[in-house]
């Protein structure tokens, strides 16, 4: 018994041996050939395809990331861990762990902040500028720049469409890479069934679109007095936002300080429309007028167009079960003065945590899961929409023709405005609330006082200090 | 020769009585400990952490900064939502509670009296409170739809052309929540309470009554009621304080919707604390609170004095 080999004796010697195959293996350079992102004039869009070589020496990468979101759980967690997989392929020396948070978008943030005040918040994380949270995560000092990483790694951001990458940035420095993308609220999704019993002719889905006078006229047209809506609105921020820009005006400034909706008279123009169709005339559903609602009350025949954005289009295609009933297509808004889409672009991050103790490796595998081939996953089998770089739409196309809409207003729209002080939910909540309350139909309020009331209860919001 | 004498060793004499009580607290605290830990770690811990952060300005990410009253001020003169939300509580509490603790009663009352099935009723209306609240929402979100739901339906049948919107009308979302909670709560633990109520009312009362002349409304007036007061106390007193704390249906229902027509005090302390994360001043709002529901239970237990009778208490 005391000559026997014991178990412990044997990993050690496995060890050794492992150790010394290892030590023995040469540093492995690897090629890597990108594609540089169209570039966009105008309306043109002109295709430039360079290739670069990087050096990277995957072996010297190490680390034991953890990697912490909510992207991706929606189908089981399959693209975060073919992600995981093929970054193991490239760089062997380091480990990720995938830790799915499961929870709505909002309250994932809420675990993630918690996460980080108990010191457990993982290496590769996603705050998103999209919905609020990008500058409070860097106020709070949970991200780290990027910019020195990046620069060593020659890391070429034409990549992504210049709008996302713009997104990445605060103060100077950059932040993180585009996670999900898209054009926001920037279109109406219809059931041309409808459009052509009425004799309407509708533009291409991806020009710009008829005037909102017109779009006014068809919702009134298509309503049906306890049959059948033209249209369907929400009264939230990303849809205020689109509704005031196709007139001209926004809702908040540039900066994020001031909330625009009162005193700026192509602003209260949007909204002036909004309320005539919802409050005057009537014609428009909203809250539980319709259940289901939006999608579901287009596939079934019950809407003819509602306010939502392009994937929301590729959606209800795909929830299409009896085409006698509804066909899916879409039309934008008008297009700006200068040619721009009218929309409100918004993405997500891919970060890393400040004080990660290997922010190389999560700086390369954040990488990884942003770039072309994490970007087609994250597309077509991750769940979301992430349609930031112009290189992916080959391949989605080849999955659904409808993307190919959606190529010029991203290359050539507008990036949402976000609140500077970070209260991103605050202001959200009060928008909402006020705006649900100036389009009542059941109880209508003068225009001009709900206005007032909308605009003073968002600037209150603003004026708070930075959170 | 050795005798058991001389092998006597004088032995210290044990104090029972001492060691047994010192052992028998010992046991007793270790029967108790798995409760006491998670009340000390899990309540009370939270409970004068949360007190502190009320003090502070606190945004979870960030250390704490002391501010003093600061979170207290901003409430009572700065939030727009404070006094609004705190009126619509008190409203929905107003109302829900006569109702739920008499509709209870009534049914109690009914379900006590011996008919052939009468357990198969009790099963009937107790089985609304088993449903969860996620699922009785989307039940009533479907049943109180303006256009489509089945109670306008029936409404217009009767001839109510224009009924309400329900949970889409500002001036009717309050009611419908209302209705929605004494679904799931008349037949439910209150009712089962005021039955053990009822059936711990001597019969003898009740003969004596009886003998005496009394009828059915006497009997009910001057026997039943009286002995019932203990019972009503109880639920209302926890009517009151499960009310107040209304969160859960607002929040599932109608997001504090439409046009913050349902937005209560416990939403509100919630948006401050998860959604928006001033988590100090959310510690302020449920300091206070806490305060207003103590006060309030104090306020109902004094009061019981004067309605509140114990049969065979001296």
């Amino acid at each position: 018994m005391a000559n026997r080999i014991t178990r412990r004796a044997l990993m050690k010697l496995g060890a050794v041996a492992a150790g010394g195959l290892l030590a023995g293996c040469a540093p492995k350079v690897v090629e890597v050939t990108k594609l540089v992102e169209k570039v966009v004039e105008q309306t043109v869009i002109q295709e430039k395809v360079v290739k670069e070589t990087v050096v990277v020496n995957p072996a010297a990468i190490q680390g034991d990331l953890i990697w912490d979101t909510f992207r991706g759980t929606e189908t089981q967690g399959k693209w975060n861990e073919e992600r995981i997989r093929t970054f193991k392929e490239k760089f062997p020396n380091v480990k990720v762990t995938f830790r799915p948070i499961v929870a709505g978008q909002q309250e994932a943030y809420g675990k993630m902040y918690a996460m980080f005040a108990a010191g457990d918040l993982g290496d590769c994380v996603s705050f998103d500028p999209g919905l609020y949270q990008f500058r409070r995560a860097i106020a709070n000092k949970v991200i780290m720049p990027l910019d020195d990483l990046m620069a060593a790694d020659k890391l070429d951001l034409n990549e992504w469409f210049p709008i996302f990458i713009e997104m990445q940035k605060y103060e100077g420095k950059i932040w993180g890479l585009p996670s999900w993308g898209w054009a926001g609220f920037d279109c109406m999704v219809i059931n041309t069934l409808d459009f052509d019993k009425a004799g309407i002719t509708l533009p291409k889905p991806d020009e710009g679109g008829p005037s909102m006078d017109t779009i006014g006229e068809w919702a009134r047209k298509l309503y049906k007095k306890g049959e059948h809506y033209g249209l369907e609105m929400y009264y939230m921020d990303h849809v205020l936002e689109v509704m005031t820009r196709s007139f001209g005006g926004d809702v908040l400034n540039k900066e994020g300080t001031k909330c625009l909706l009162y005193d700026n008279e192509k602003s209260k123009q949007g909204m002036k429309w909004m309320y005539d169709l919802a409050v005057t005339d009537q014609v428009v559903a909203q809250g539980e007028d319709l259940k289901p609602e939006g999608q579901g009350a287009l596939v079934a025949g019950k809407l003819s167009m509602y306010t939502c954005g392009s994937l929301c289009t590729t959606n209800a295609a795909l929830a299409v079960t009896d085409k006698s009933l509804c066909n899916v297509s879409q039309f934008l808004y008008p297009k700006q003065a200068d040619g721009r889409f009218t929309n409100a672009l918004r993405c997500g991050s891919w970060n890393v945590r400040t004080g990660s103790k290997y922010p190389e490796a999560a700086y390369q595998f954040t990488k990884h899961i942003a770039g072309r081939e994490g970007s087609i996953g994250f597309n077509l089998f991750g769940g979301n929409g992430g349609l930031t770089r112009p290189d992916i739409f080959d391949a989605l196309e080849g999955a659904n023709p409808m993307y190919a809409w959606f190529k010029a207003p991203l290359a050539n729209g507008m990036v949402i405005n976000e609140p500077a002080n970070s209260r991103g939910t605050e202001y959200t909540d009060v928008l909402a609330q006020y705006a649900t309350k100036l389009m009542d139909k059941l109880n209508p309020i003068p225009f001009e006082q709900g206005l007032k009331e909308l605009n003073d209860a968002i600037q209150k919001v603003l004026d708070l200090p930075m959170q | 020769m050795a005798t058991l004498t001389d092998r006597t060793v004088a032995l210290p004499v044990k104090r029972k009585g001492a060691t047994s009580q010192w052992r028998t607290n010992l046991y007793g605290y270790l029967f108790i400990s798995p409760w006491l830990i998670g009340f000390l770690a899990l309540f009370i811990g939270p409970s004068i952490a949360s007190l502190i952060f009320s003090f502070a300005d606190y945004n979870v990410l960030a250390p704490p900064k002391f501010i003093g009253l600061g979170n207290y001020i901003r409430a009572f003169t700065k939030d727009d939502l404070f006094w609004p939300s705190l009126g619509r509580t008190f409203y929905m509490t107003g109302v829900a509670v006569p109702l739920g603790v008499v509709g209870s009663m009534i049914l109690a009352i009914l379900l006590n009296t011996k008919i052939r099935g009468v357990t198969v009723f009790r099963t009937f209306f107790f089985m609304p409170t088993l449903v969860p609240l996620v699922s009785a929402s989307v039940l009533w979100l479907w049943l109180l739809n303006g256009d489509w739901g089945m109670v306008n339906l029936l409404l217009r049948r009767i001839g109510i052309a224009e009924p309400p919107h329900w949970f889409g009308d500002r001036k009717w979302a309050v009611f419908s929540l209302i209705m929605m909670g004494l679904w799931g709560s008349v037949g439910g633990t209150r009712m089962i309470i005021f039955l053990a109520g009822l059936q711990g009312i001597p019969d003898e009362l009740y003969d004596a009554a009886s003998i005496d002349g009394a009828g059915a409304w006497q009997r009910m007036r001057h026997v039943t009621l009286p002995l019932l007061t203990p019972t009503i106390f109880f639920n209302l007193v926890l009517g009151v304080i499960g009310t107040l704390q209304s969160f859960e249906a607002s929040f599932i229902v109608t997001e504090g919707g439409p046009a913050y027509a349902t937005w209560f005090f416990g939403l509100h302390i919630w948006k401050h604390a998860f959604d928006y994360w001033n988590m100090g001043y959310a510690c302020a709002l449920a300091w206070f609170f806490a305060v207003v529901i103590v006060t309030l239970t104090l306020l109902q237990q004094r009061s019981s004095s004067r309605w509140v009778f114990y049969y065979g208490a001296k």
